[in-house]
């Protein structure tokens, strides 16, 4: 009887121990710019073009994740401002914002929401979700790292940015073809844009925020 | 304009043409010859990089590359697993350094090649065909 109680009280430990815990992407995360930036949450976009590769970034990054260590499951959305994303080129940045392209003036959101997490080996995952681009969603597949660190362990660089809780450092990387979202272009047909777009996220993601009630 | 002058432009310009085509060969090499791998990478707190589990400088921006980058003090220490050199995106925002790819230069001396093929192959025949109707005018006639 003893050894059944034991065992009983283990295993609501456990289940406790198993629940997902809610961590947020802020803003806060995203406001240090330039050499003394000590960390920015970052999307990045990559396009091959017949004369160079280009890449476009934003670090207009929020959204949530739930995550579960125990049980090595979780979910979330992200939501990246499209409309911030910049080339180092304004007139193609103009051009991306465009109805012929992306059309980030009318839909500014790519949004990713999450179907189904799998854990595929320690710390990397493989995420399977809905991704919503110029109004048009279609399911993604990502290879997603995420990892999690208590407080205690999280450097005062980022503390000084507002970030007071555990941390879930999270990373992921996707291609996309862009036909697939509507973002049909001649330039695309004449082989001169690749179909392909390849997309990074890198983002810090905290359950506690100074200024949270 | 008499036809013997339209042969010396059309000799000029095709000449002209065979000359840019053949320099832009080594012109080209001389330019990119300094290209080099990169990866572009914004520069992160190693505090911070450990809380990703990752060791290198910073986050990667964009894919490993050839490009012209002039400026020694936008390189980073290291070197990644393909022997890329590691460069600051941050740098390069800084100074409004847009880095040039040789794939870019590449593709313009392609544009180059067409255009001087072209033009040398078009003079070259409008020049024989000059030169042939002005070689049969002088011809004596029996």
């Amino acid at each position: 009887m003893k050894k059944f109680i034991v065992t009983l009280s283990a295993l609501l430990v456990h289940v406790a121990l198993a629940a997902p815990v809610e961590y947020r992407i802020s803003q806060q995360t995203n406001t240090a710019r330039g050499s003394n930036q000590v960390f920015a949450n970052i999307a990045t976009v990559e396009s091959e073009t017949d004369f160079e590769n280009f890449t476009g970034r934003t670090n207009n990054v929020t959204g949530t994740l739930s995550f579960d260590r125990e049980a090595k499951t979780g979910g979330g959305t992200l939501i990246i401002n499209g409309k911030s994303i910049v080339t180092g080129v304004d007139l193609r940045d103009e051009d991306m914002r465009t109805k012929a392209w992306m059309d980030f003036d009318n839909n500014p959101e790519i949004r990713f929401e999450t179907i189904r997490v799998l854990n595929y080996r320690e710390d990397v995952y493989r995420v399977r979700g809905n991704l919503t681009l110029k109004g048009v969603t279609k399911e993604v597949v990502a290879r997603v790292t995420m990892k999690y660190s208590p407080a205690s362990r999280v450097p005062t660089s980022l503390k000084n940015l507002g970030i007071l809780g555990d941390v879930v450092a999270m990373s992921s990387k996707f291609s996309i073809k862009l036909s697939d979202f509507g973002i049909k272009h001649p330039a695309i047909d004449a082989g001169r844009v690749s179909d392909r777009l390849d997309m990074t996220v890198k983002v810090i993601a905290s359950d506690k925020y100074s200024g949270d009630k | 304009m008499k036809a013997g002058q339209w042969q010396r432009v059309c000799r000029f310009l095709a000449l002209l043409a065979v000359a840019v085509f053949v320099l832009s060969y080594p012109v080209t090499w001389f330019i990119t010859r300094n290209g080099q791998l990169i990866q572009r990478v914004i520069p992160a707190d190693a505090s911070v990089s450990a809380l990703f589990g990752d060791s290198g400088p910073g986050t990667p921006f964009g894919e490993r590359g050839v490009y012209l980058i002039g400026d020694p003090a936008a390189f980073l220490e290291g070197t990644g697993a393909k022997g890329e050199r590691f460069v600051s995106q941050t740098y390069l925002d800084e100074k409004g350094i847009y880095p040039l790819q040789t794939k870019t230069v590449w593709f313009f001396h392609f544009f180059v090649v067409l255009v001087s093929g072209v033009g040398a192959l078009i003079f070259g025949v409008v020049w024989w065909s000059l030169n042939r109707r002005r070689g049969a005018r002088s011809a004596p006639s029996l």
